[in-house]
Parts: C-alpha cells; sequence; structure tokens
C-alpha cells in the first residue's frame, strides 16, 4: 500500500499496458482510491473520463510495456501527483530513476519515491508543483531503464493514426497520435502509420495503413476478399520489435534447463518446458522483456506453427521478437505466410542447421543466437523498420553512423594481416588511421598493405618513444567517423564484427561498446581456449582491441591517457567514473592471439589462460561467425 | 590396409558388409589348443570344414598339448589343416597357443576352443571386420550347451546347410552371460573405454596377426586368465574390441568359469591382477606395489642438477598414487667414480641420483626411455626440477581416465618454448602411431583417437623444486586436506543456513500475496 499519495476515495484515473487485472493491482497499492483505468488498446484522443483526477497512475506489466505508453504522451491525461507502476523487471534492470529533462519538468519535480513492488516491480510516485503530462513521467522513467541518454530515435518524425498502433513507434515520446492537422506551417510529423481506412486529415503528411493483428486473425482472413491481405505480407506489416528492450540482453551461454515448446492454445501462443508454462505471449504476438528473460534459462525453444488461430501477425511477431532477443528458437517447415512476413533471410536461421546437436553444444547455440538476433534486430527493429517505411515513402534519412578505425602497431609485418581483417568487414561505413609506431611508412610490408588496401586510410607515423596512449590520440585526432574503434594488429575478427558493434550499441544504449574477451589462440602450443566471460550485459571491462566509443564521448572523456600501456582499463575507468555505461557483447567474433612472450613481459602466462579456459581446442579453432579465409 | 581411426573403443565408424555380400581376401588362421577330448575336437573340424569363408583363405591349427594316446586328425576337416604337438616340459594352454602363433601365416589369428561348434557364417563374420582396420580384437557370442552330441557327419551337414543353429535347443543353452551384460552396458563395447581388452576370449576371439606378435605372445606363466592378461596387453598396443553377435559357435558343455566361477576368480584376483593395471576395481590398497604398474614415470636426469632430480623424483615417490614406478634415464653404464675423491668425479650429479634410489623397489634406471611404457597403461613424462604436489598425480590421471584423454600437456613455464609434463595414454599413443600418415605428427592422431587437453601447472600443484616443501609422512597431506575439507564444509553449511532463510523468507511473501500470479499475462 502506498500511504500519503491521494486521499481517501480520491478518484484516480489510469492507463494501463499489459496488465490483465489491473483492479486487484490499484485495490493493493491505493486500496482507498477510485480508480478508473483505460486499457492502451482503447484510450482514444478525447477527453479523459474523470474531470479533475487527484493522480495519474501509468501501470504497465515490464519496461517494454511502459514504452508502449510513452508515444501515446499527447494523450495521457495531466496531474500534479503521477505515479508509475511497472510490476515485473527482468533481472538484468537497475533500479528505475526519474530522468526528466531539465526546461520542461524537473523544475516543477517536488518528490519523488522509488519502492519495490513484488519481487521485481517498481513503483515510483511523484509530485510537480503544477500539472503536467504524466507521459513525460512515464517517458522519463522508460529512459531511465536503458543506456540511452535521449529517448530519440535517428529517424524521421512519426505519427500515429490512434493510440492502438503505439508499438509501432515503442518508447519515442516525439510522437503524434491522431491526425489533427496542425495549424502553424510546420507539419506534426514526417511519416505517419494509420488503420486502413480511418481518416487521416493532414494530407500533407505520407501514410501507411497498417492492420492489427486482429484484423488479421485468420477468422478475418477467412471471410469473402480476406485472404487478399495474406497474400500482400511483408516484414514491413509487422509491428517492429522494440529492440531497445527485447534484444540480446542477459542472454546465458550455458543455460540450465532443457529445450521447450512454443505452441498455441485456446488462441494464445504458450512457451513451455516439460508441460510447464513458462510465458503466456497476448494476442496481440508481443514479446516483453521479462517474457524474454523467463526464457533465457532454455537451451532452445522450438516453435510450431500450426495450428495458428491467430492469425499471421501474432505468430510471426512472437517469431520475430524473440530471435531478435537471441532466443535460440527453432521453427521448421514454415507455412508461405511465415516466410512472407518475416523474410526468408530470418526464415532460413529458423530452419537451420544439425537439431538437435547443434543446440546441445553450447557453442553451436550462441552461433544460432548471434545469426537470428543480427538478422531479425535488422529486418524488425523499431529502426529497420521505419528506415524501410521511410525509403518507401520517399523520404530523406539520416545516415547511419561511420566509423573510424584506430590501428596503432609496432610491427610492419602485421600491417597487411590487420588491414586485411578491416577490408572485410561488412555492412559498416569506415575509414582506417594507421598509426605506425616507430615503424617507417615506406617499409615495403607497410607500403605494399596500404597500396592494396581499398577503403579510405590514413597513415601517421609516431616516433617509438611516443607512449601507446599518446599513439592513440594522435590517430583520434585525424578521425573524421562518429565512432572511434580501436583495432589490434594481430588479432582476428569476424567480418561482421564492427557491425555487430553497432548493433549493440543501438540497442543497448551505452557509451562504450565491445566484445567479451573469450578466445584466445596461444600461438606457442597451437591451441585456442574460451573463457567464461558472460556477454550481452553491461560491465565494467571488454575486450581492449574491440572497443567502440563515440567521438564526442571519447573528447569529452579527455582521450587516451598518455601512459605506454593499460590504456583501455583506464578509459574505462574514466567512463564509468563520469556516469557512462560500458555493454559487452557476444565475443564469437573476435579470437586473440596469444604468442610467446618475448619483449611483452607484462603478458599473463600460457597456464593463466589454461586455467581460466572452459573450452580448449587443439589448433586454431574460431567460432563458425569468424568465417576463416 | 586401411586405418580408419577408432576413438577410445568407439567402433561405430567401421560399417562392415553384409553376411555373404562382400569379396574377402586375407587369409585367416584358426588355432586350436586342445588336450584329450579327440571327440569333440572331431566336431570343431567338421564344423570349421563347412565354413562359407573362402577355404584357401582358412588355415586351421591344431596344437595337442600332450593327449595321450596322442589326437589324430579325423576324416572331416578343412583343406589345410595341420596337427602340431607340444614337447614334454613346456606344455600348458598358454604355451600350446603359443606355438600354434609361430607358426601362423594368416594376417589374422582366430583363437578357438577344440570344443567348439562354429555356425557355417563364424569366420566369416570375423573377417568382415578385420578387412577394415588392422588393430582389432573380434569377439563372437558363444552359447553353452550340455547335451548329446551329433556325429561330425551331422555337424557338417548342418554346418554346410547354413543350419548350425539348429544343432541345438537354444533354449536349454547358456549365453556368454558377463559378455552380455557387459555388451549391454557398453553399447556393444563402443563406449568401453579401458575395459574392453576383457572380450578378449580365447575360445572365440580373433586378432589382427601383426598387433598379436607385437603385443604377444600368452604369457605362459599364468595357468587362467592368460586371454584377459593379453588382451589387456593388446589394448596397450592400440587394439580396438568389436563385439560381433552374428559370429556365433556352440561350446560343447559349461566353461570353467560357469562351473567354478568363485575359484577362477579367487585365482585370477592373485595372479591377473598383477599384470593388468586397469583392473583398479581390485588394486584398492592404498600401499601395495604390483608387477605392472599403473604410472610410468619418466624423469631424463641427463643435464639436470642432483637436487632438481632429487626434488621431483622424491615428490613423485611421496605421491597418493603410490601404484606407480620411476624410471630415471641418464648414461648410467658409462658413469665413472673418482675412486679417491668421488665427490670430485665427472657426472657428480649423475652418480649420486644413481645412488640414491638404487635400493628403491619403485625406481629403475634405463640408459633410455623406452617407446612405450606398455605393459603400464599411463606414462607421465616430467622434467627434472618441477615436483608434483601429493595428490597432483591422482588426480591428473584420474581426469585421463574420466576423459578418455590421450595426451594431457601440463603447461609448467615458458621462454619462447611452453615447458611441459606429459600423461601419455600408452594404448592411445600406439594407435595413433598405427594410423598416423608418413609425416603426420604423433599427436595430431592421438587427438583423433582419443582426445589431448591442456591443463596449468600451477593450478594442478606442480612447483618448482625451489618452492616445493620436503615431502612429508602422508598424514601431513591429509591433515591439509582434512582442513581444507572442514573450511569447505564450514563455507557450505553457511550458505545453506542463508539460502534456508532466503526460501522462508520467500514463502513468507508468497503467502502474504496469495493471487499474485493471477494478475497478469504470464
Amino acid at each position: 500500500m502506498i500511504s500519503g499519495f491521494v486521499a481517501n476515495g480520491a478518484k484516480v484515473v489510469a492507463a494501463v499496458s499489459g496488465v490483465e487485472a489491473p483492479d486487484e493491482v490499484f485495490r493493493r497499492l491505493l486500496p482507498d482510491a477510485e480508480v478508473d483505468w483505460t486499457d492502451v488498446a482503447d484510450i482514444s484522443a478525447g477527453p479523459w473520463p474523470v474531470p479533475d483526477p487527484a493522480a495519474v497512475i501509468i501501470l504497465a506489466r515490464t519496461p517494454t510495456d511502459l514504452r508502449r505508453l510513452v508515444p501515446l504522451r499527447g494523450v495521457l491525461p495531466l496531474g500534479k501527483r503521477i505515479m508509475v507502476v511497472v510490476v515485473e523487471t527482468p533481472s538484468w534492470h537497475d533500479a528505475p530513476h526519474v530522468a526528466m529533462s531539465r526546461g520542461l519538468g524537473q523544475r516543477a519535480l517536488r518528490e519523488v519515491r522509488v519502492l519495490r513492488y513484488g519481487t521485481s516491480g517498481w513503483v515510483v510516485t511523484t509530485r510537480f508543483a503544477k500539472e503536467l503530462p504524466s507521459g513525460d513521467v512515464a517517458a522519463a522513467v522508460a529512459r531511465g531503464l536503458t543506456g540511452h541518454h535521449l529517448n530519440a530515435y535517428p529517424l524521421p518524425a512519426a505519427g500515429l493514426g490512434e493510440a492502438d498502433l503505439a508499438d509501432w513507434r515503442p518508447g519515442d515520446p516525439d510522437v503524434t497520435c491522431g491526425g489533427e492537422p496542425e495549424t502553424s506551417g510546420v507539419t506534426s510529423s514526417d511519416l505517419a502509420v494509420r488503420a486502413p481506412g480511418a481518416e487521416w486529415p493532414d494530407d500533407r503528411i505520407p501514410t501507411v495503413a497498417r492492420s492489427s493483428w486482429s484484423d488479421l486473425a485468420w477468422t478475418t482472413i477467412g471471410a469473402p476478399g480476406g485472404y487478399d491481405a495474406l497474400t500482400e505480407l511483408s516484414p514491413d506489416h509487422l509491428p517492429p520489435v522494440d529492440e531497445r528492450s527485447v534484444n540480446p540482453r542477459g542472454f546465458l551461454r550455458t543455460p540450465v534447463k532443457g529445450v521447450g515448446e512454443i505452441s498455441q492454445h485456446d488462441g494464445r501462443w504458450t512457451a513451455s518446458l516439460d508441460g510447464d508454462e513458462l510465458v503466456r505471449f497476448p494476442e496481440s504476438g508481443l514479446v516483453t522483456d521479462t517474457d524474454v528473460d523467463r526464457l533465457r534459462k532454455l537451451r532452445g525453444l522450438r516453435l510450431t506453427w500450426r495450428p495458428a488461430h491467430t492469425g499471421p501477425l501474432s505468430a510471426t511477431r512472437i517469431v520475430a521478437g524473440l530471435s531478435a532477443a537471441g532466443v535460440p528458437l527453432v521453427a521448421q517447415d514454415p507455412p508461405a505466410w511465415a516466410t512472407a512476413a518475416l523474410g526468408e533471410d530470418l526464415i532460413e536461421h529458423l530452419t537451420d542447421g544439425e537439431l538437435p546437436a547443434d543446440l546441445a553444444d553450447d557453442l553451436r547455440r550462441e552461433e544460432r543466437s548471434v545469426l537470428l538476433r543480427r538478422c531479425a534486430l535488422r529486418a524488425h527493429g523499431t529502426t529497420a523498420r521505419w528506415n524501410s517505411l521511410a525509403t518507401a515513402a520517399g523520404l530523406t534519412l539520416p545516415s547511419p553512423p561511420t566509423i573510424s578505425v584506430v590501428l596503432a602497431t609496432r610491427r610492419a609485418d602485421f600491417v597487411r594481416f590487420a588491414l586485411d581483417q578491416i577490408g572485410r568487414q561488412r555492412d559498416v561505413d569506415l575509414e582506417v588511421v594507421l598509426a605506425l609506431h616507430g615503424v617507417s611508412a615506406s617499409s615495403p610490408e607497410v607500403a605494399e598493405a596500404v597500396q592494396s588496401f581499398d577503403r579510405p586510410l590514413t597513415v601517421h607515423e609516431m616516433p617509438a618513444a611516443a607512449p601507446f596512449g599518446t599513439v592513440l590520440n594522435e590517430a583520434v585526432a585525424r578521425t573524421s567517423g562518429t565512432c572511434v574503434t580501436k583495432w589490434d594488429d594481430d588479432d582476428w575478427y569476424s567480418p561482421d564484427h564492427l557491425a555487430d558493434l553497432l548493433l549493440a550499441r543501438a540497442y543497448s544504449g551505452a557509451d562504450l561498446v565491445g566484445v567479451a574477451s573469450e578466445f584466445f589462440y596461444l600461438e606457442q602450443i597451437d591451441l585456442t581456449i574460451r573463457r567464461r566471460w558472460a556477454s550481452e550485459m553491461m560491465a565494467d571491462h571488454v575486450a581492449g582491441g574491440t572497443f567502440l566509443v563515440s567521438k564526442e564521448t571519447l573528447d569529452a572523456l579527455g582521450g587516451f591517457r598518455p601512459v605506454p600501456r593499460s590504456v583501455d582499463i583506464e578509459l574505462f575507468t574514466t567512463l564509468l567514473r563520469a556516469g557512462g555505461c560500458i555493454y559487452r557483447t557476444h565475443g564469437l567474433g573476435f579470437v586473440a592471439r596469444r604468442a610467446a612472450r618475448g619483449r611483452h613481459t607484462w603478458q599473463e602466462p600460457v597456464g593463466y589462460f589454461l586455467h581460466r579456459a572452459k573450452d580448449q581446442w587443439r589448433g586454431f579453432r574460431p567460432s563458425r561467425l569468424m568465417e576463416p579465409a | 590396409m586401411n586405418s580408419p581411426r577408432i576413438r577410445h573403443n568407439d567402433y561405430s565408424i567401421l560399417s562392415p558388409p553384409d553376411i555373404g555380400d562382400w569379396q574377402p581376401y586375407l587369409p585367416v588362421s584358426v588355432v586350436i589348443a586342445a588336450y584329450g577330448h579327440q571327440d569333440k575336437l572331431d566336431l570343431t573340424l567338421a564344423a570349421l570344414a563347412a565354413q562359407s569363408y573362402p577355404s584357401y583363405l582358412l588355415e586351421v591349427i591344431v596344437v595337442d598339448d600332450g593327449t595321450s594316446p596322442p589326437l589324430r586328425l579325423p576324416e572331416i576337416i578343412p583343406e589345410r589343416t595341420r596337427l602340431l604337438r607340444t614337447e614334454p616340459g613346456s606344455r600348458g594352454r598358454s604355451n600350446a597357443r603359443n606355438v600354434g602363433l609361430e607358426v601362423v601365416e594368416g594376417d589374422v589369428v582366430h583363437w578357438l576352443d577344440a570344443d567348439m561348434i562354429t555356425h557355417h557364417d563364424e569366420v566369416e563374420a570375423h573377417m568382415r571386420w578385420h578387412h577394415l582396420a588392422d588393430y582389432l580384437v573380434v569377439m563372437g557370442y558363444v552359447r553353452y550347451i550340455e547335451d548329446d552330441w551329433p556325429t561330425p557327419a551331422e555337424v557338417h551337414a548342418a554346418v554346410s546347410g547354413g543350419n548350425g543353429g539348429k544343432l541345438f535347443d537354444v533354449t536349454a543353452s547358456d549365453p556368454h552371460k558377463w559378455i552380455v551384460d557387459l555388451a549391454e552396458r557398453t553399447d556393444g563395447m563402443r563406449t568401453a573405454k579401458d575395459v574392453a581388452y576383457r572380450v578378449h576370449v580365447t575360445n572365440a576371439a580373433s586378432v589382427n596377426t601383426r598387433l598379436l606378435r607385437t603385443a604377444g605372445p600368452l604369457e605362459t606363466e599364468l595357468v587362467l586368465g592368460e586371454d584377459t592378461e593379453l588382451g589387456y596387453r593388446l589394448a596397450q598396443h592400440g587394439a580396438a574390441f568389436v563385439l560381433e553377435p552374428d559370429a556365433k559357435s556352440w561350446h560343447l558343455g559349461r566353461s570353467m568359469m560357469m562351473r567354478e566361477g568363485d575359484r577362477v576368480s579367487r585365482y585370477n584376483r592373485v595372479f591377473v591382477t598383477d599384470r593388468v593395471a586397469h583392473m583398479r576395481w581390485v588394486r584398492t590398497h592404498p600401499r601395495r606395489q604390483w608387477l605392472v604398474p599403473y604410472l610410468e614415470v619418466v624423469v631424463d636426469a641427463v643435464g639436470a642438477t642432483y637436487e632438481d632430480t632429487k626434488a621431483t623424483v622424491d615428490g613423485i615417490l611421496a605421491s597418493t598414487l603410490y601404484d606407480l614406478r620411476v624410471t630415471i634415464v641418464g648414461p648410467w653404464d658409462t658413469l665413472t667414480e673418482d675412486r679417491r675423491k668421488p665427490q670430485d668425479s665427472p657426472n657428480i650429479d649423475l652418480l649420486l641420483v644413481h645412488g640414491l634410489y638404487r635400493n628403491d623397489g619403485r625406481v629403475r634406471y634405463l640408459e633410455r626411455s623406452p617407446r612405450s611404457a606398455a605393459p603400464a597403461p599411463y606414462r607421465l613424462v616430467c622434467p627434472p626440477g618441477w615436483v608434483p604436489r601429493p595428490e597432483t598425480l591422482r588426480k591428473l590421471v584420474a581426469l585421463a581416465a574420466e576423459h578418455g584423454y590421450g595426451l594431457i600437456n601440463v603447461a609448467l613455464a615458458e621462454t619462447d618454448e611452453v615447458l611441459t609434463a606429459r600423461l601419455e595414454h600408452t594404448g592411445a599413443y600406439a594407435r595413433a602411431r598405427l594410423v598416423a600418415t608418413p609425416g603426420e605428427s604423433v599427436e595430431d592422431a592421438v587427438e583423433d583417437v582419443a582426445g589431448t587437453y591442456w591443463v596449468d601447472g600451477a593450478t594442478w600443484g606442480f612447483l618448482p623444486a625451489a618452492d616445493a616443501p620436503e615431502p612429508k609422512l602422508s598424514g601431513s597431506a591429509n591433515n591439509e586436506e582434512t582442513t581444507k575439507l572442514k573450511a569447505e564444509t564450514e563455507r557450505l553449511e553457511l550458505r545453506v543456513a542463508q539460502l534456508t532463510e532466503e526460501v522462508e523468507r520467500l514463502r513468507a511473501e508468497k503467502a502474504s500475496q496469495p493471487r499474485r500470479r493471477s494478475l497478469f499475462r504470464a
């Protein structure tokens, strides 16, 4: 019970997302108040039923559900007392806080309380000096749950025809709901999604008509003329996955439970293990972060397409959501509508592999997870979906971030090897700054390697005596990309290494991302080992030769410390102390080379790696994602 | 000959052709040791004369172990049958078989008892495996019957017609029970790993001749269990053991093991255990020594200081794995001692090492390390100056045994190269040498046939001599272990208490919110 929030018998309004029996929650929290609630699907642009409520409650089952309410900011009620309740959060979530914009609401804030609700939920109560949109508080709490410092997408401004379409732009408060034309000359949005046949008064804004799941249920499709909707299905017809809450975070490398099943009962898709129900998905097919958390312990999930009475949207949405989260999913024999809605690439990964052996082996399982998530995030994430819609509407898109690869080396004979690794990076726009640390650019190995490299490259010579940190700073000063990444001259990188880092940056919102330093090739004894690092989590360090950080953040931290070594750890520490966050993504696309110690006397002995190895393989044995040449 | 790489004893990679549907080319020699019982021998030979295996590839050698009057070859016999006799003074079943082994010409030796009636395709069933790999032992399925025997002509007629199975009432016969049971537990020996050798039973096993000559012959000192012991040695030379349920035969009368099992076991526990190091279930005594040690440790003393070698050997001899022998390698034959001032002798360090252990029953001195540790099943090569802790070797060998590793490399120290101690599985190395292609490293082949593994020396208790404590009465090691375990127990008890409290708390919480689960879309 929350005491002192409202007086006994006070009239309170609530907006509800994803909670099936909200009255019981209200009774528990505010037993003496009179709560009038509306579900997100039924919210309309019109006035709220209770005039002048004593308080406003935003009630969401999960953080993902809370993010569905954020785009409805404009239609949620105003209040001085606003309570945000998240009934359950995934295990990797930290305590929420209220991160309102300065200049908007933070000045008016008079009181904040953050309380635990149940075993994993949270209640945030706020009191303001004046009435504020409750949607601003919902947005502030939602932002406080992720690494993103801004609730923004580098995308065209979005409009939604009605609240029921909120899933199309989760987590974005800069959404206009309802199509009323702005009186000014500036349109309210750049691109809008509306229901088929619904009114959209502002004809200056291009719109896309999208059916809700219930309009595409089999009962509707079975009606005369309904089948046409099925034949026109494409990935663009699925509401996108909210990649900032449903993503690989929390992936477990060594699951403790077996392979579960996803099947359909009584109109609802259900994930179960040995007959025990783990997750019962809502009819809309929305996958939330806490649902993903419940499935993390499973080795895999097998989906049976038939019977799929819920219609194609719910089923395929679940598959897209779970795939984006990296849940090792298997879905053999997909019907044609599934292939149409999910895309052939994703279907190929869902049906691929030697089963069940590929799920039984931890490494094979993780490889499958990475391939699935990569494909699903790129095809079904919110960013991907709106990029696609905008392209189809002929809108200009902001460019994706460019990457400057900083490669500092003391060894002329490794330049070729390193540039080859960079040259095969896929799906990224990059340049290289090659910092030659006591090596001459005119040495034949360097000249030849530089000559045959066909992407933008800047060479910078530094004296051998310069400390490593200084060498890096000089190199960074010569970059022009949005992001800077550090590259080791003798390590192996998968062709998707940089693209995976950008993806992790996009879904985690971290200031710095890098991979887990798991794979080592111990050159002296011709052995590949894998360490036990957990990945897909906020962490305090990543592999030094892999991190990616925005130029702006790096500048804000003052660059690298001008010291001869440990520059990475120093940078991580500075960033964390400054309030930034580091995300560690999977380590399957990186193998560190551990050669004879030679001059590197600070290097750990070979036994150090053997002791920490969870797996070992004779020879050079990277993951399959490495695609060795 | 093909050299497919059977891993451990998993012969699933071999796909034998169907019986009657292939073209054999390898000659086989059936070796039968006989004493008395001319009547049973006549039946054995009659059945062999009716085999589906081509007669020009089938040789039979009967060795009469001193029967009086001497045994003779009957009327119905295979085309190529020889009768030999053992000499007085060198008699016994093992010796008789060895006499036969000396003269065999076939690529495969098929042991058979003189009271066996084989089915018509028994030899063929054995041989279809031997055509697939050259390091196999194949064991057939024998059924034991107590019945009136038919005549040789009846046997020959029945077996020729493929009706060997109808000669007796199967329901009245007994299977070779322990083999059938073992097969059941081990997927037909495929998962039997180090105990597969037990199926080398000379009443119905066949062995590649070259392998048999390398590993053999039968140990004549053993009167019983000699085939088990040879099976063990075959395993140390790389043999893989195949069970062939289609190689069927009848045994006339019950075996000695069946009739007097307990008394035979009692005998074998003494005489076989001494030579078969894998009989860990019998070798349970903490301090016994046996003829064949479980672990052979090789320390090369050349170039090492006396102190380093002593520290290493002392550490090994203080190991809780007592069932081991240390071989110190050095130029022992050519060492010379200065008789006036021995302390000034050249090679004084080696002289001291040689003097130190010469009366220790578990230490021997060799000029060079033998290529194989056989018949010892494991060998550790340990550089002098590195000392294992008392528990180290026991744990290391247990790790190898659990996973079947053919090689465990222990990383001790490094310069440009990594200095290692190496634990080798004798059988895996032998098989690796058999299957390695020219120019291929033996270790690569070991990886295929058994697996290799690296461990960190420091973690596993290898210390540099300078840091290693002097070995003490083993009680101290135990005390150390006890202290460690006590601390661990305390820690776990605390944890249990914490968790119990947590469970109580959660239960209480749950009880206070009885309907929480029903609130949400689960």
